[in-house]
Formats: C-alpha cells, sequence, structure tokens
C-alpha cells in the first residue's frame, strides 16, 4: 500500500497553528501559487494534494488544514491521527502563536512519538521590522525539539517551496529507515482492530486494492 | 413606498439588527410613527408603515436567554449516563446546541472575526459553539475515562455511540462529531481492552458516523449528507469557518483595477445563506433542565492533562516498551 510496489510515496502532512498566522495563505501559495476565483468554487470539493518527484521519487502529499477551525480543539487528534508530517506555523509578530506551536509540538511528541516528522515556520518575514519572536530562540527551540525551522513569506512567496521539500525529503527517509527497521521484526507486527491503518492513508485513492 | 419595502425587507429578515440595536430600533420606530402621522401620504402607505411598528413593537419569537442558559448548574448535578437515557441525552445536546447555532449572527463571520483579537467582542456565539463543543467532547472522554472497570468503561462507550446515533438521526451533525471526537481522543481510542469488548452493533454504529464525518476532501461526506437532509439540521459549524477561510486568505477584496471583488463577497455571502437556511428551522424538543446541568456541569469533566495519565492508569502501556508504543499508526 505505501510505497515500494507502485514507487509512490502517500504522506499525510498536518497544517496546524494559531487562528491568524497564514496557514492557509502559505498552503495556497504552495498548492496553486497563484490563488483565483475560478478554483475556489471547486475548493470545497477537491482535497489539498500535491504530486511531487525527488531523486525520481514520486510523492503524493495530502495536506490537511485546519483552517477557521483552530478552536475545535478535541477534534486535534482527528486531524493528526496518522499524520507523517506536521507543519507548525507561527507569526513571526505574535509571540502567543509562538507558544502555541510549543504546546503543539508538546502534544505531537506525546501523541504520536518521534515518528512524526516536525517542520516549525516563523511566517510573515515581509514584516520583519514587527518581529517580537527572537530569531535565535526560535530557532534554538526547534533545535532542541529536532524540528527544522524555516521562515516563510506566503506574501512575497519566500521559503514556501524550500520547507515543503525539506519536510517531504525528510519524511521520505524517515520512511525507508522505518521501511528497513520494520522487515527486520516484520512477524513481530501487531494488527489491533479499530485502529486506522498505518500511516500511509491518503485521501480518496483506492489505495485498497490487496 | 419603496422606503418602506427596503425597511420591511430589512425588519423581517434581519430582526436581529433592531434588537440588538435600542437606538437603531427608537429611531425606526420614530420614523414610522411620522410616516403614520403624515396626512399627505398615501392610505396603503400609511398601513404598511403601521404594519412594521408592530413588528418592531413585538418581542423577539427566542426568549430563551443563553447566558442564564448556559451557566453551570448550581447544585451538582445528581444525574450521570446511568440515570439518563440515551434518547434525553441526545435532545438535550441538540436543544443545547441549536440554542447557540441560531442565535450566530451573520456579521461574526465576516472577516474572520473568531480569530481576532477582539473576537470576543465581534463573534462571541462562535467562541460559544465551539467551547461547548470542547466541553462535551471532554464531558463524554471522562465519563468513559472515570470507569474504573472494564465492563463500566464499555457501557460508557456504547452508551455514547448511541446518542450519536440519535443525534444522527436528529441531523445534529455538530453532536455527532462532538462525541465521535471524543471517541477518536487518544486517551480513550488506546484503550484496546476496552474496545475489544465493545458489541460489535455499537462498533459498526461508531464506523458508520466516523464516514459521515470524515474531513476527509473537505468534509465531502458531511456535505453531501447536508444537503440531502431536511431541517431541522445543525451542521458543523467547523467546516463552514475553514470556507470562509480560505475565500477570506485566497482572494482580495479589491480587484488590480481597485474595484470591490464583488466575486469574493457573493462567496461569502452564499456560506452564510446556507448557514441562515439551517439557522432559521427550529426543533421541537422541550428543555429539560435536569439533562442540561448534567450536560453542563464543570465538575464531571476531567482536566485535559489529566485524562491522558488516568488512560494510562486503567490500561498501561503494553510490554513498557517503546515510547511511542500506544499510539496509533506509525
Amino acid at each position: 500500500m505505501s510505497t515500494a510496489a507502485s514507487g509512490t510515496h502517500n504522506f499525510k502532512v498536518v497544517l496546524l497553528g494559531e487562528g491568524c498566522v497564514g496557514k492557509t495563505s502559505l498552503l495556497l501559495r504552495y498548492i496553486e501559487d497563484k490563488f483565483n476565483d475560478k478554483h475556489l468554487t471547486t475548493l470545497q470539493a477537491t482535497f489539498l494534494n500535491k504530486r511531487l518527484n525527488i531523486n525520481g521519487k514520486r510523492v503524493n502529499l495530502s495536506i490537511w488544514d485546519t483552517a477557521g477551525q483552530e478552536k475545535f480543539h478535541a477534534l486535534g487528534p482527528i486531524y493528526y491521527r496518522n499524520s507523517n508530517g506536521a507543519i507548525l506555523v507561527y507569526d513571526i509578530t505574535d509571540e502567543d502563536s509562538f507558544g502555541k506551536v510549543k504546546n503543539w509540538v508538546k502534544e505531537l511528541r506525546k501523541m504520536l512519538g518521534s515518528d512524526i516528522v516536525l517542520t516549525i515556520a516563523g511566517n510573515k518575514i515581509d514584516l520583519e521590522h514587527e518581529r517580537t519572536v527572537p530569531l535565535e530562540e526560535a530557532e534554538s527551540y526547534a533545535a532542541m525539539v529536532g524540528a527544522q525551522h524555516f521562515y516563510t513569506s506566503a506574501k512575497l512567496n519566500q521559503g514556501v517551496e524550500e520547507l515543503f521539500l525539506d519536510l517531504t525529503r525528510t519524511m521520505i527517509e524517515r520512511h525507508e529507515q522505518n521501511a528497513q527497521a520494520d522487515t527486520n521484526r516484520t512477524s513481530q507486527v501487531l494488527v489491533v482492530d479499530d485502529e486506522a491503518p498505518p500511516a500511509q492513508t491518503s485521501c480518496c485513492s483506492g489505495n485498497r486494492s490487496n | 413606498m419603496r422606503v418602506l419595502n427596503v425597511l420591511r425587507h430589512w425588519i423581517s429578515k434581519h430582526s436581529h439588527d433592531f434588537w440588538s440595536d435600542e437606538r437603531l430600533r427608537g429611531l425606526t420606530m420614530d420614523f414610522l410613527k411620522e410616516i403614520e402621522g403624515s396626512p399627505g401620504l398615501l392610505p396603503a402607505e400609511h398601513k404598511a408603515a403601521a404594519q412594521l411598528l408592530r413588528l418592531l413593537e413585538r418581542a423577539p419569537d427566542r426568549p430563551v436567554d443563553l447566558k442564564t442558559l448556559f451557566l453551570p448548574p448550581h447544585v451538582p448535578t445528581k444525574e450521570s449516563i446511568e440515570t439518563l437515557s440515551a434518547l434525553e441525552i441526545a435532545e438535550q445536546m441538540t436543544y443545547l446546541d441549536y440554542q447557540i447555532f441560531s442565535s450566530i449572527n451573520s456579521e461574526e463571520f465576516l472577516g474572520q472575526a473568531w480569530t481576532k483579537a477582539d473576537k470576543a467582542e465581534r463573534a462571541p456565539h462562535i467562541l460559544l459553539m465551539t467551547s461547548h463543543f470542547n466541553h462535551i467532547s471532554n464531558l463524554v472522554i471522562s465519563e468513559i475515562l472515570k470507569k474504573y472497570t472494564l465492563a463500566g468503561r464499555v457501557a460508557a462507550i456504547e452508551k455514547w455511540a448511541a446518542v450519536a446515533d440519535i443525534a444522527r438521526c436528529l441531523h445534529n451533525f455538530n453532536g455527532v462529531l462532538q462525541v465521535c471526537a471524543a471517541l477518536s481522543n487518544t486517551s480513550v481510542y488506546r484503550l484496546k481492552k476496552t474496545w475489544e469488548k465493545v458489541s460489535k452493533t455499537s462498533k459498526q454504529t461508531i464506523e458508520r458516523m466516523q464516514t459521515i464525518i470524515s474531513s476527509e476532501c473537505r468534509f465531502r461526506i458531511l456535505r453531501d449528507a447536508l444537503h440531502r437532509c431536511d431541517p431541522p439540521c445543525i451542521p458543523y459549524l467547523g467546516m463552514y469557518l475553514s470556507d470562509l477561510s480560505f475565500i477570506e486568505e485566497g482572494t482580495t477584496n479589491y480587484t488590480p483595477d481597485g474595484l470591490l471583488n464583488f466575486s469574493k463577497m457573493r462567496m461569502i455571502a452564499h456560506v452564510i445563506r446556507e448557514i441562515r437556511n439551517f439557522q432559521q428551522t427550529p426543533y421541537k424538543i422541550d428543555h429539560i433542565p435536569k439533562v442540561c446541568s448534567f450536560l453542563l456541569e464543570p465538575s464531571l469533566v476531567i482536566a485535559e492533562e489529566r485524562q491522558y495519565m488516568l488512560s494510562l492508569e486503567l490500561e498501561p502501556r503494553a510490554g513498557g516498551g517503546a515510547a511511542a508504543g500506544a499510539s496509533p499508526g506509525s
């Protein structure tokens, strides 16, 4: 289901962060680069997917955005369950939003362990002069929790492509490591009822072929 | 007469504007009285003004005061999920949800007001809707984790599954999501031994509901269900909030030529109209205070930080292996 056979990686990525840090703009920038009215009408029906080709490896990213629903905290687990990666976005001019990122890191590490690849994005660098989250603090925090840190501006289209690319690369690495480890202990894999199939489920793709 | 027609439209479709703003109501009434008493106008105009005046004098239909309704109960509730029936719980959940849902003003949806610093003033009902959503979800989690015996937890899960199923039949999708979110919460979800004992029918019910509310494809299935069902109905608000966020962030307010981006405004209006449609058909459910006290009692809820610890106490991690051993997925 996951990869080797078809050669395509299916990864689920969640986008998390406070309400007005610009998560959605970041995503829209990445998916469409330019966004127009025509897309919006189809938006409700489609899932936000992005296909990539990295060093000959095909990757399908399903990106989940909690836009507008940040306060429905109880729904968090439904969103981040089975994610391979998470992008935690804060606004460099808003310290509270950085605090919120720390909470997410804590929760994701507790619930999903170290298998989820974390990337922290300091958004709105076009407002550099209003920065309140110190550069060193953000970077050292990211290093401490084992996350990549990127500076982005959805407005100027800076750092967005790089962020997603780096995250995808890391997810591929992580996946290959795990696959290696798995083959060593296949016989011990325990399948438990009621648990969603691990990791590589993806939306709308009929990948239950076997 | 044209002015009166505009006023009639405004008063009948958006009466809230007048009841929340005494000054506006006063001024409008003064104006209408003036018309009524002015001799130079047509009889039809006098009549129209008199009608509108009557509309403005009549108190609004919904006398329910949200603040009092949602006050935590004075005396700790004696009820529990054992003493109340699934039907009672589901109906009262729906009653409470609808009270908040129907009082959300259209303005609260504009400009992502619910995410801004002044959200408490600009979007109070959206905030109440979300905080109540989280409260009920936490209540469901707590009521399951509180049971020290496996059989007790199984019964609690089955009970809540039944509640959610009734909420589904009542077209209360918000309620379905509240319960399903709780059942998917890691603290509950990881209780493997408990889930093994949950009856097959309950599991099927839960599975069916999980499919409906699946957030995949931007709630495609839930949207279909919403469009098919007859009101009364309570949609999951977050879905619309997402749509609005995408519209707001995805398009500019003005076109490159400096004109107002009308198609954006139309899209926003479209979403709001859909919500208003659902807001307008009330449920025929009576308020049962003792059930609502149970649903609103804050002391029944275990703090979120404690839930996971309690879950670990109830069913310790198997094998004491990897730190992430209990978490689902990879």
